[in-house]
């Protein structure tokens, strides 16, 4: 039974040539570099300066402009990395499997900032620094999640393989993440009546509300950023023995 | 030399209950082996009084999540000896190269390991309830919470035993791998005795438990079957 | 839009939270400069060596060559 795969059109399988990719994405870093930069320190001065404190929580609050976008991504940023790891394995290409072995150790980067910024953000609110409330509590199962699929790359002697293995624990967890979210939760609300929100995005004004988006653009452009510097130099390190790699080298500039 | 046009081989339904009765003789020869996850999980119910309190009301308080805890555990130790024995003599490599589908001969192997392991579990865990002194309600929710929760974490540890089964010294990986799957399960296990201990209904909580375990059952095999190639295969 | 502090000594002690707010931020900027360095690091390590290790013309069959 011959085994069939969908078919995809030619600039889809250009894309996956690990040479294709480095060529291609070197003029867009410096405009990546400069995006992040710009948005990041932007939002954060706007944040930390000129946007309002909090009726309740005072100038705490403003721990929000990093918390939040770095949750966000921590969460986006796994299905970027199970996405990966299936496209891997359904069209047998090398690059998706780089894509997902540098997602990984950024998205567990960005849940450990949510995670002790969420602790640091408890202490003035709540009084302890570390509270099992749902949120925290599903961001730190989604840290194990990461973290499962690093070990999993490094326990793995063969690179091949390793991929593979990955990509099947990044859709398992995948498929479970709404299941542990929904779970979490439930567990949380049966413990504890008064549902206490970290965050209150609906009902943020205006002005709280726009700096946290310039952030959540800010994160998006760096996470793009950083995912396309470990991919390029994976590649480097995997095709290290073909002949552009050799010349790129000698040349001593990218 | 020419190869026969058709190489015989076994139905399926006839190979799954093969396998079945394989790996129970299997499991039943080396008795002493079966027990061990089941001596832990009464042992531990000891070491909790004697950590926390000897206090029967206090202990009543913690009795659901504790039980549900070191059943969860017990199921993590036990879950490595899924595929190693088969793997370390090469019968694995049998069953992955064969013409059965995969899926069903990893069904097969979990339903033996839910019997052999899970099922002892649920059947004992009467005794941790009187031991750690569980009200008189929460007893028949423990056992049902139990059996279906059991039979769900075999199903997800297979997923964790067939990606670390190649690797040396695989258990701690296992452990840290699927340990995040577990937590939906100890949640709602330990939730629905916890709920009959206060005077509720578990059936809601129950029927989710019923409901992961249709879910695993349905990802599992599959999951199990590719993460078996995958480690085995390279 | 206005600048939301008294004073700059005020925008340092945050009403109290300094200590929080700062050191979230720093603790940030230090990870994320860490996520962006590390792959840089790492790069220029590789490029090195294989200069290194290849002084003269290497005549190396590329790799898609080999495997198209």
């Amino acid at each position: 039974m011959a085994r069939t795969r969908p078919i995809m059109p030619a600039w889809f399988h250009r894309l996956g040539s690990p040479k294709g990719f480095y060529s291609m994405t070197t003029p867009w870093l410096p405009w990546l570099a400069a995006a992040s930069l710009v948005l990041l320190i932007g939002g954060a001065v706007w944040g930390l300066g000129f946007a309002p404190a909090d009726a309740k929580q005072g100038n705490s609050f403003r721990i929000i402009y990093i918390h939040v976008p770095s949750a966000f991504l921590a969460l986006a940023g796994y299905y970027v990395m199970a996405v990966a790891g299936a496209i891997g394995l359904i069209w047998r290409m090398k690059l998706s499997f780089m894509a997902m072995k540098a997602a990984a150790p950024l998205g567990a980067a960005l849940t450990l900032i949510s995670l002790v910024t969420g602790a640091l953000w408890g202490k003035p609110t709540w009084g302890t620094y570390w509270v099992w409330d749902a949120r925290i509590t599903s961001m730190l199962v989604l840290f194990f999640l990461y973290l499962g699929v690093i070990a999993l790359h490094y326990a793995y002697t063969n690179g091949e393989a390793a991929g593979k293995a990955a990509a099947v624990l990044a859709l398992v967890g995948t498929a479970n993440i709404p299941i542990i979210y929904k779970s979490v939760d439930w567990w949380y609300t049966l413990h504890q009546p008064a549902t206490i929100k970290l965050t209150e995005a609906p009902s943020m004004h205006p002005s709280m509300f726009q700096p946290l988006l310039v952030m959540i653009a800010g994160f998006y452009c760096l996470y793009a950023l950083v995912l396309i510097l470990n991919i390029r130099a994976e590649i480097l390190h995997r095709e290290r023995s073909s002949h552009w790699v050799v010349e790129l080298a000698r040349r001593g500039r990218s | 030399m020419s190869a026969p046009d058709v190489v015989p081989t076994l139905a399926t339904g006839r190979a799954f209950r093969a396998l079945l009765a394989r790996d129970l003789t299997l499991a039943f020869r080396h008795r002493g082996e079966m027990a061990n996850p089941l001596i832990f999980f009464v042992m531990v119910a000891t070491l909790i009084p004697l950590g926390v309190t000897p206090e029967s009301r206090q202990l009543a308080v913690l009795a659901p999540g504790v039980i549900w805890v070191m059943a969860l555990l017990a199921s993590l130790l036990s879950a490595e000896s899924l595929f190693l024995a088969d793997y370390r003599d090469g019968t694995l490599e049998q069953l992955v190269l064969s013409p059965q589908p995969l899926w069903l001969m990893v069904l097969a192997k979990i339903t033996v390991h839910w019997l052999v392991t899970g099922l002892p579990l649920t059947l004992l865990s009467p005794l941790l309830g009187i031991m750690l002194s569980l009200p008189a309600a929460g007893f028949g929710p423990l056992m049902v919470s139990l059996a279906l929760g059991t039979a769900a974490l075999s199903m997800i540890g297979a997923i964790g035993a067939a990606l670390t089964v190649a690797i040396s010294r695989g258990g701690l990986l296992l452990s840290l791998i699927v340990m995040p799957l577990y937590m939906p399960v100890l949640i709602f296990g330990a939730s629905a005795v916890q709920l009959a201990v206060d005077g509720m209904s578990p059936a809601g909580n129950l029927a989710v438990l019923g409901a992961l375990l249709a879910f695993s059952c349905l990802l599992s095999p599959f999951a199990t079957a590719g993460a078996l190639r995958v480690s085995l295969h390279g | 839009m206005s600048f939301q502090f008294d004073s700059l000594v005020a925008f340092y002690a945050m009403g109290g939270h300094g200590p929080f707010v700062w050191l979230s931020y720093l603790f940030t900027l230090m990870v994320l400069v860490w996520l962006v360095a590390s792959p840089l690091l790492r790069a220029r390590r590789l490029r090195a060596a294989l200069a290194r290790r290849r002084p003269g013309a290497g005549h190396q069959r590329s790799a898609e060559e080999k495997e198209s």
